[in-house]
């Protein structure tokens, strides 16, 4: 019983680690594609990634304000599963409170 | 440590759970599953945050937007010149930019103005597309879309230009002169880069007006010292470092509520049943076994190593196999069904493989989530029973 628990986890532990070697040989982003993606970056100056674009509080949410989550209705309208999964940006602005102060 | 292990009582462990049989395996499949689970999501969330933080260093280290009633509206042109005048400042540049809806697909494009295809631009451009008619830039006025923008535009039938709508009601056609490569898909999928004067136009805003405004500093150390002067010569514009933007990057998910608040329930509901079930109370039968070893001389350190052992050989399997399977799952596989949580349904979905990173620091916290807490449940109720006399256990 002992080796054939011994077998188990040795399998999945050499499995486990064949995975991080090929994944970190194939799957880690290459030096070419993380140039364009900087340039892209560098190019546009916008923040934050396309990966949701149903509402601009999510889109871009590192710039968004308390008025873009009711730009579009008096009541919060929610975007299943986006504005469930991405949380709503900080909105304090630092600066202004310092200069209140 | 390994020379600690007393191999005897391992294998008498090993031989109780294989006794309970269809238990110890519906114990272990329970908890790998879980283990995966959660191993999943944290590693979609940590590709997604990778991605997220190799450009951070690109973005602007100062962006200014004004807000009147708490609202952000359009900066004029005349703070440029202010704020360039002000030591330290290398570099400020107003921007165009917003959103355009497009209601025949119901999506919204992120349209960015960019002066006029500059030299600079040219070649960086050339690089960032997969097909570039610099020609129809220069002569016409074109733009350079997304690839979901692409494909959008191409399912309404623009194949080669599009009829932006202006607020007067005109139309302001742009041709299509460019797609972006799809490799930077999660950062161009939805954008639409044109001239800053067609911009101005489709927005209907006057052009001494921008968006926002972006400001670079010659040294890095000096940027809440800038910031400082610029709101208090302006105090309706607010500043958005390149700090706090990492900030934001940081605090992408949200944990404590919506979709990885119930996720966490199911998984922590799911996971006290297992330890209650452990450790309200021990079988019968468990405790005869505790019993009888007693009434057979072996001391009650004995009896808690063996739990150990047990607890710990279904724990560590499960961990491992939770693991193993969630690097398939998410890696391999680019996590089918779960993927879409973070993507949402929107028609201008990103094509884009999930980066592969080793986060020690979320294995660790996993392991120590599940592992730990599972041998904990075991060893209590049976170090309580062994703590008894042999007859009272067996009574």
């Amino acid at each position: 019983m002992r080796r054939l628990w011994g077998v188990y986890i040795a399998i999945i532990g050499s499995f486990t680690v064949a995975q991080i070697v090929y994944l970190s040989q194939t799957r880690s982003l290459d030096t070419q594609t993380l140039m364009k993606k900087e340039h892209i970056v560098a190019l546009v100056g916008l923040p934050d990634l396309a990966l949701v674009s149903e509402a601009h509080y999510v889109r871009h949410r590192s710039l968004s304000d308390l008025f873009s989550y009711f730009n579009e209705s008096p009541e919060l309208l929610e975007y299943f599963p986006s504005t469930f999964v991405y949380r709503p940006n900080a909105l304090a602005s630092s600066s202004r409170i310092e200069y209140a102060r | 440590m390994l020379a600690n292990v007393n191999v005897l009582l391992l294998d008498y462990a090993l031989g109780s759970l294989k006794r309970q049989g269809g238990k110890s395996v519906f114990i272990l499949i329970v908890l790998s599953l879980l283990i995966f689970l959660l191993a999943s999501v944290l590693m979609i969330a940590d590709a997604i945050k990778l991605e997220l933080n190799t450009t951070l260093k690109t973005l602007p280290q100062i962006t200014l937007q004004r807000f009147v009633a708490g609202k952000q509206t359009n900066v004029s042109l005349s703070r440029v010149d202010t704020i360039l005048a002000l030591n330290g400042v290398e570099r400020v540049m107003p921007r165009v930019w917003g959103y355009y809806y497009f209601k025949p697909a119901g999506v919204n494009f992120s349209i960015v103005g960019v002066d006029a295809y500059e030299e600079p631009y040219k070649k960086r451009l050339s690089e960032l597309t997969r097909t570039f008619d610099l020609s129809t830039l220069e002569k016409e006025g074109g733009m350079i879309v997304g690839e979901g923008v692409k494909n959008v535009l191409q399912e309404n039938y623009y194949s080669d230009f599009f009829n932006f709508i202006t607020p007067k009601g005109e139309r302001y056609p742009l041709k299509i002169a460019g797609v972006f490569h799809s490799d930077i898909a999660l950062e161009s999928n939805d954008l639409m880069l044109v001239p800053k004067q067609a911009a101005y136009a489709i927005f209907g805003m006057s052009p001494e007006e921008a968006t926002d405004i972006v400001v670079h500093v010659n040294n890095p150390v000096e940027i809440p010292t800038i910031v400082q002067k610029i709101t208090e010569r302006y105090p309706d514009l607010r500043a958005i470092t390149q700090d706090d933007l990492r900030i934001s990057y940081q605090n992408i998910f949200d944990y404590k509520s919506g979709f990885f608040l119930s996720l966490f329930i199911v998984c922590v509901f799911a996971f006290f049943i297992v330890i209650y079930d452990k450790a309200s109370a021990l079988s019968s039968e468990e405790r005869r076994e505790i019993g009888i070893l007693k009434a057979l001389g072996w001391r009650m350190s004995d009896i808690v190593h063996v739990k150990f052992y047990e607890s710990f050989v279904m724990a560590f399997s499960a961990f491992m196999t939770g693991f193993c399977a969630a690097l398939f799952f998410v890696y391999v596989l680019q996590a089918p069904l779960l993927r879409s949580v973070f993507i949402g349904y929107s028609e201008l979905k990103p094509p884009f493989r999930l980066p592969f990173s080793v986060d020690v620091k979320m294995i660790v916290l996993l392991f120590f989530l599940s592992v730990p807490v599972y041998i904990a449940a075991t060893l209590i109720p049976a170090w309580k029973a062994a703590c008894l006399d042999a007859d009272e256990v067996m009574r």
